[in-house]
């Protein structure tokens, strides 16, 4: 394999692909959403629905137009938008879903801990404005820099940079707040 | 320093750490930022492997009636059935074969090459006997009427391929070879034909009494046929 053949691997529609790309994404995927609406039972409806769109399109996708990660990522970013307009969602968090987060199975201190985290930063994200949600999620879990988000959500680049900045202020002022060491 | 400023700087910084470069990281913000990107909420997924199952089983499902409708019209009776399904196949294979390629980022690249099993070197002999001895023979062997004496074939319906080489061979079809696959109350004439050539490729045109028949032969790809449409 030459070095620029090893710069990017390339993939083909097909059953075995299709796999690939959801072992792939599937993680991914799922963070931008569950960080859009919080409720895990929420994120795995839309998250589904998003590889639903993926099996039928990706035949059609067209690496000269955009980045495969793009191209996820605003099939992901159309369903949440899509889950909200409907009615079926919305991104605030309720109380039984922040109970949700933690497991009621008992659990060694360590991973408590973690979870209590896990939770605290849905909260905390959830207290953000859906904007900011949406530039936030997309920059942590996309994979895809400023300019391409500037380019998908049609803000400006140094915008996109000043909500990131803001929101992660936000989230790091009201996480130590809450108690939380960074 | 003006927020924008702050912003870029933290964008920077914040694009280094993303990318895993390694550093100080004493800065709270960018350890909020670590804890954002780091934070794997998948395990509360409670559909994840039913949902992979079930759309691997659509997926399958979809290509096994694609295949099943289109070998059931290939075999049909009908001749305009058949020449259309025919079509859809060679178009099928050709798209197959020119699916655009996909761009990977560097880390997705890095999980994939790790799952890869190693691959065995070829050994000498294989490379040097297995191409040159088995596949060049088997060309070679092409009888030249292959393409031509569809007589044995009579009545077993769909298409025969025909093999390359003949193609390219000058040869003078004959009455005869043209009577096999005769049917009905056809009429045998030899009419000249026409060579023309050009920059595209060449041509052989016919002109009979119910019109012009032209056989072309030149190089095409697939967005000659195929019309690129994107989501």
């Amino acid at each position: 394999m030459t070095g620029s053949d090893e710069d990017h691997k390339t993939m083909s529609d097909g059953a075995l692909d299709f796999g690939t790309v959801y072992d792939r994404y599937f993680s991914r995927v799922y963070n931008y959403v569950r960080y859009r609406v919080s409720s895990p039972e929420a994120a795995d409806d839309i998250t589904g629905r998003v590889f639903e769109q993926i099996l039928d399109k990706l035949a059609s996708f067209n690496p000269d137009r955009a980045p495969f990660e793009a191209w996820l990522f605003a099939i992901a970013r159309n369903a949440v938008t899509d889950s909200f307009r409907s009615g079926r969602f919305t991104g605030d968090m309720e109380p039984e879903e922040m109970e949700a987060v933690a497991s009621s199975e008992p659990r060694p201190e360590e991973t408590l801990g973690r979870e209590e985290d896990r939770r605290l930063l849905l909260e905390a994200v959830s207290g953000l404005d859906e904007r900011s949600r949406d530039v936030l999620a997309l920059k942590f879990t996309s994979g895809m820099n400023n300019r391409e988000i500037a380019a998908m959500t049609g803000l400006g680049e140094s915008n996109v940079a000043v909500i990131i900045y803001r929101a992660v202020k936000k989230l790091q002022t009201d996480l130590t707040a809450k108690g939380m060491v960074l | 320093m003006t927020e924008k400023e702050l912003a870029d700087k933290f964008a920077a910084e914040l694009d280094r750490k993303l990318s895993g470069a390694k550093g100080p990281d004493s800065d709270p913000m960018l350890k909020m930022a670590g804890m954002l990107a780091g934070t794997d909420f998948s395990s509360d997924s409670r559909v994840r492997d039913s949902l992979r199952a079930r759309l691997m089983a659509k997926r399958a499902s979809r290509v096994e009636s694609f295949w099943s409708r289109l070998r059931d019209a290939i075999v049909s009776p009908h001749p305009a059935w058949a020449a259309g399904a025919a079509c859809v196949l060679v178009l099928t294979v050709a798209g197959l074969l020119h699916q655009p390629s996909v761009k990977l980022p560097d880390t997705a690249r890095q999980d994939e090459t790790a799952a890869m099993p190693a691959i065995a070197p070829v050994p000498d002999e294989v490379a040097a006997n297995a191409v040159a001895q088995a596949v060049a023979p088997a060309y070679r062997a092409v009888p030249a009427t292959a393409g031509l004496a569809g007589g044995e074939r009579k009545g077993q319906g769909g298409f025969v391929s025909l093999p390359a080489v003949p193609l390219m061979e000058t040869r003078e079809i004959s009455p005869d070879m043209l009577r096999e696959n005769m049917t009905g109350d056809s009429v045998i004439r030899s009419v000249p034909g026409q060579l023309k050539g050009g920059d595209e490729g060449e041509s052989i045109s016919w002109d009979t009494d119910d019109g012009t028949l032209i056989l072309e032969r030149r190089a095409i790809t697939a967005d000659t046929i195929f019309e690129r449409r994107t989501i």
